[in-house]
């Protein structure tokens, strides 16, 4: 079903039972304190063309809410129905628009559960940054499972409005009974002609887009351990990076971490889309070489490693925390294909923490990446941060790397992962498990270039759907467009029976 | 036609008729599974779980389906609205295939296979991937012959009716979706009565997964286009045909009807009414079909003591009512491998796990299921073995496992809550309440508190990176009988109980020494007692204490020992010894390490 129809049909239904605004209530009382809201959208910094922050009420105490809006030249906007704050789209746009640059001001007001009498808040903002946020986001959509898995698909969603559709899913070519993953998707520089994801299992490959036209190809060769599995697009070339993997997951007996999803080998392949060929980038034996990802310029990737002696010894399952990733990089020829030394960037290992998911920032300044006590699949390690390392201008090696105070992206008790930057650099998004610890979400936060400021969560038009809906957001990744590739194109290039 | 007049009452007839066999059967024998039904079907308040259903064919149907499961929390009222649909089917199918009243009774073909899609379910009834199916294929055979009803006194009288009908076919299919398919072929008859060979256009409907493939359900496959609905049951990629038998059986006795009646004799209603005669085939034709419905229904039910006996069981469970489920292992003697693992959960909590457990067998049988399913204990209540026995995050990842596959039901919901809060991931356990207060009829459930003894399990074991093999009875059994140094006395009597079901002296002893040393002057429970004496017969070893054990007890065994020697010596193989045994020793560990443990 076409998701854009029903979201209009009820985005009518929504705007002619929300819009109304409610008269301010007669407040009995005022806190100094802010409210509990969810999404917690208090003194954020929001993309000048961000969708509207529609919240509702986090405490149980309460069972209306009425929320005042004014904006930086003074219009002002009341809304609230039951628990909900829910925004009209054009409202919303002009109040933002007035507040470019500055604050949106907001006074919540909550009814007593108890005694119905109204409490005020204290005033909180949300600011408006000059910058912009690329139109879209994609994710792939599917449950924090375990082994087994069901629908799943990977939708993308305009970050201006609410809009969202799926790019494809596992059960248009697939079904219940032999089953089909999809994940991996990527684009080159955050435009949507040049992509790929790949499909496993049935009618395994990998779909690659090129100038808009999708092609299914295997990455299997016989010199590699599989088929490609982490990948970076070249930001100019045809060229796409990828990890081999041999991955194997168990689950913690007690520990509230859960899975421990590892590689008991992995290395680094070079896809030449044009002659379909795999070049062999880092294939050391001795070592787990994952997650590659380019320099903007294309003249260098970076990536993790770490020994393989801890994930191959009969023991791994005592000694899994001792399996530490370190940042490393090699520099690269376009013209010759061709890879340099791999220089060491940063030691995670020597201050027992181990590093994944490195992405660098547009402008080159800066690289983010997910941090945690040990391993590479930090989603499910409750103390994994995003770090933002400065990157040094004369020298790739970080003998002290700095780093940016990341605190207002990160959670304090829950996962964060898959740090994108956004391509004007101002934007830091990653998948975080803060709402509740097992469901990943969309938070970004604005970066200035000095500062992280506090993360916002990915606003949906009826913020009860970030609780209903029981599926992670995978794999956050900007784009500056839609995909214009159809499901159905997309199905027959898969195999559509 | 007066409501009270004879013809009128001679069709309410067949109605009562299956309207008592269907209450019946319904509540006479399957209110657990009704129970069942609404515990293990998904529903999610709000518009993401509509739009999930929604993208396909039929899904409307499902969501329906789903929602009208919930009633089932109630089986009483879950069996009156399914009797409720089927008797409103019956007066439209009467009305829209035009069957003359001695011939009414012939609805209840189709009808009986609507209530035997229900009770013939078996084990399917937990790895069932058709959401809101006990509920949805009767909502849309209903809404069928409704507009067949329609079409009958509006469409079928006018020109150009079979374009119309088409029309309607095709608006029909994203709703009913394979029903829309069954309606083209109802309604053909009378339409070749009424304009020839032209009606056969309306089979051009057939067209409809392909017209909807681009501009409704561009995201559905091609095979759950035409299948639209259509209920299928395949489990680890092999279908089985035998469930889908009554929708193959709904549709053919349905169309059989139709034309039937479009082509059939016809009767005048007067006549039929007074004559004798008509009111002699009238008779006959009734008391046969309901007893043909009555007897396909009766045969082809799914009848095993065990499949109703486990959803009461869980249902205690879910409730930590575990009096009740001792109470319901005390009524068989050869229970099922779920049965025995709640049963023993049950007696953990009441204290009695040494005394009973045997008395109450452990001798579990395998599941009963023409269909030689893959459903065990875990499918059915492995979150509940696991919590039970303090493995939280095992419990979590069952219940996450059964989610992804089969939807968030309420079983899997108030499990997720209840390890998330044992975990103290309490965002998490509010998340789930949400979801589940969302429901009709669980808008106040909260999570019973953890219990100390699972605290004190969970607490009582390190962490380790470790699998179950999609096993949990034999991965408990394995983790705690090697567990005989646990400093936690909980563990220490676990283990030995668990040590004694895998029979091996070198599990059993360094087991039943921690467990016996603590108080060696209290008489032990009575199977420790049984255990203790036929190890130290089989495989003694130098006690480091004195054991008190009841003079009782060693005269027992031997006396056991006895007569299975006796009987041996006869030449009797060991499975005619167990039987012949059975009656005086099946309560006794000894019975159980000679012959039911073979099912370890």
């Amino acid at each position: 079903m076409r998701r854009f129809d029903l979201h209009i049909l009820c985005l009518f239904l929504v705007l002619v039972s929300c819009s109304s605004h409610p008269e301010m209530p007669e407040v009995s009382s005022s806190v100094d304190a802010l409210p509990s809201i969810f999404p917690d959208y208090t003194d954020v910094t929001v993309p000048s063309n961000i969708a509207p922050l529609n919240f509702m009420l986090a405490d149980s105490a309460y069972s209306g809410i009425v929320a005042v809006f004014e904006s930086a030249k003074g219009t002002r906007q009341v809304y609230g129905k039951e628990e909900k704050v829910m925004i009209p789209q054009d409202e919303w746009q002009q109040l933002r628009d007035e507040s470019i640059g500055g604050s949106i001001k907001v006074s919540v007001f909550c009814q007593q559960r108890s005694n119905l009498q109204w409490v005020g808040f204290g005033q909180f903002a949300i600011n408006i940054a000059c910058d912009p946020i690329d139109d879209y986001v994609s994710y792939r959509l599917i449950e924090p499972s375990y082994v087994i898995y069901n629908r799943m698909s990977i939708a993308q969603r305009q970050l201006s409005s609410f809009d969202e559709s799926e790019i494809f899913n596992n059960m248009v070519t697939g079904n219940n009974r032999n089953g089909q993953c999809i994940n991996c998707h990527s684009y080159q520089n955050y435009g949507t002609d040049n992509m790929m994801f790949h499909v496993r299992v049935l009618n395994g490959g990998t779909v690659i887009v090129v100038d808009g036209k999708p092609r299914k190809v295997n990455l299997k060769r016989q010199n590699t351990i599989s088929a490609g599995v982490y990948p970076s697009w070249h930001p100019t070339q045809r060229l796409i990076a990828f990890s081999t993997n041999q991955t194997h997951q168990y689950f913690h007996t007690a520990d509230k971490n859960k899975v421990e999803v590892f590689d008991t080998e992995s290395d680094l392949v070079l896809y030449d889309i044009d002659r379909d060929s795999v070049l062999v980038i880092a294939n050391d034996s001795d070592r787990l070489e994952v997650f590659p990802t380019w320099t903007p310029d294309g003249k260098g990737l970076y990536y993790c490693s770490a020994p393989a002696q801890v994930a191959n010894s009969d023991d791994y399952r005592s000694n899994f925390e001792e399996l530490r990733y370190n940042l490393y990089y090699r520099p690269f020829d376009p013209s010759t294909l061709s890879f340099g030394e791999e220089e060491t960037v940063y030691v995670a290992d020597s201050l027992g923490r181990s590093v994944s998911l490195p992405r660098v920032s547009p402008d080159g300044q800066f690289l983010a990446f997910a941090e945690g006590g040990y391993g590479c699949f930090n989603i499910w390690h409750h103390d994994a941060d995003i770090r933002v390392m400065r990157l040094a201008q004369d020298s790739i090696v970080c003998s002290q790397p700095k780093f940016v105070n990341a605190s207002g992206l990160n959670s304090q008790h829950y996962a964060e992962s898959y740090p994108s930057w956004s391509s004007n650099g101002r934007w830091l998004m990653c998948a975080s498990r803060r709402d509740d610890g097992n469901y990943s979400r969309i938070y970004i936060s604005y970066f200035d270039g000095e500062k992280i400021h506090k993360a916002f969560e990915l606003p949906q038009e009826d913020p009860q759907q970030i609780i209903v809906r029981l599926k992670s957001y995978n794999r956050p990744e900007f784009m500056k467009e839609s995909v214009k590739v159809s499901l159905r194109e997309f199905a027959r290039t898969v195999g559509e029976r | 036609m007066h409501l009270f007049s004879f013809s009128c009452i001679k069709r309410i007839v067949p109605a009562l008729v299956f309207a008592a066999m269907s209450g019946f059967v319904l509540l006479g024998f399957y209110q657990d599974l009704l129970y069942t039904i609404h515990l293990r079907t998904p529903f999610i308040e709000g518009s993401l779980f509509f739009y999930d259903l929604f993208n396909e064919p039929f899904g409307l149907m499902k969501w329906v389906g789903c929602w009208l499961s919930q009633l089932c929390y109630y089986p009483l009222l879950g069996a009156i609205v399914l009797i409720l649909l089927w008797t409103l089917s019956y007066f439209l199918g009467l009305k829209a295939s035009g069957l003359s009243t001695r011939w009414s009774a012939l609805f209840l073909l189709p009808l009986s296979c609507l209530l035997l899609g229900v009770v013939g379910i078996g084990y399917w009834v937990y790895i069932i991937k058709e959401y809101g199916l006990f509920f949805s294929q009767s909502v849309a055979f209903l809404l069928m012959l409704s507009v067949l009803c329609v079409v009958k006194d509006y469409v079928l009288p006018r020109n150009h009716s079979s374009f119309i009908v088409l029309l309607i076919a095709i608006l029909l299919y994203p709703v009913v979706g394979w029903f829309s398919f069954l309606f083209v072929l109802c309604v053909l008859p009378a339409l070749i009565r009424t304009n020839g060979l032209k009606a056969l256009i309306i089979l051009l409907a057939i067209l409809s997964p392909t017209i909807y493939k681009y501009i409704l359900f561009d995201g559905t496959s091609n095979e759950m286009l035409w299948r639209a609905g259509f209920p299928l049951f395949d489990d680890k990629a092999v279908f089985h045909i035998r469930q889908s038998v009554p929708y193959i059986l709904l549709a053919i006795t349905t169309l059989a009807i139709f034309i039937f009646s479009a082509f059939g004799e016809k009767h005048n209603e007067r006549s039929e009414s007074t004559s004798k005669r008509g009111i002699y085939v009238y008779a006959v034709v009734t008391l046969l079909v309901s007893a043909i419905a009555f007897l396909g229904v009766w045969r082809f039910m799914f009848k095993d003591y065990n499949y109703l006996a486990e959803m009461r069981m869980v249902k205690y469970s879910l409730d930590d009512n575990w009096q009740k489920v001792v109470e319901e292992a005390q009524q068989t003697s050869r229970p099922s491998r779920a049965m025995v693992v709640l049963k023993n959960i049950a007696l953990m909590n009441t204290g009695e796990l040494g005394d009973r457990s045997f008395q109450l067998s452990n001798d579990g049988r395998e599941i009963k299921n023409p269909d030689s399913l893959n459903v065990n204990s875990m499918q059915i209540a492995a979150p509940i073995i696991y919590y039970n026995y303090g493995k939280i995050v095992f419990a979590t990842r069952w219940a996450t496992e059964l989610a992804v596959t089969y939807g968030y039901s309420p079983f899997v919901l108030m499990n997720l809550c209840r390890t998330a809060l044992a975990k103290g991931e309490t965002k998490a356990a509010e998340r789930y309440l949400t979801l589940l207060h969302g429901h009709l009829f669980y808008g106040d459930w909260q999570p019973k508190p953890v219990s100390p003894l699972i605290k004190e399990l969970d607490s009582a074991f390190a962490d380790v990176l470790d699998s179950d093999g999609n096993n949990a009875e034999n991965y408990l059994i394995n983790i705690f009988s090697n567990s005989s140094e646990s400093g936690w006395a909980t563990v220490r009597e676990i283990a030995l109980f668990h040590s004694m079901l895998t029979g091996e002296p070198s599990l059993f002893w360094p087991c039943f020494i921690a467990f016996a040393q603590v108080e060696p002057d209290q008489v032990l429970p009575l199977h420790y007692q049984e255990a203790y004496c036929c190890f130290m017969e089989r495989f003694p070893i130098e006690m480091p204490f004195k054991v008190k054990i009841n003079d009782s007890t060693v005269q027992n065994y031997v006396s056991f020992r006895r007569q299975y020697q006796v009987l041996k010596d006869a030449g009797y193989d060991n499975e005619t010894i167990g039987e012949a045994l059975r009656g005086k020793w099946s309560g006794t560990y000894w019975w159980h390490t000679s012959f039911g443990r073979s099912r370890y």
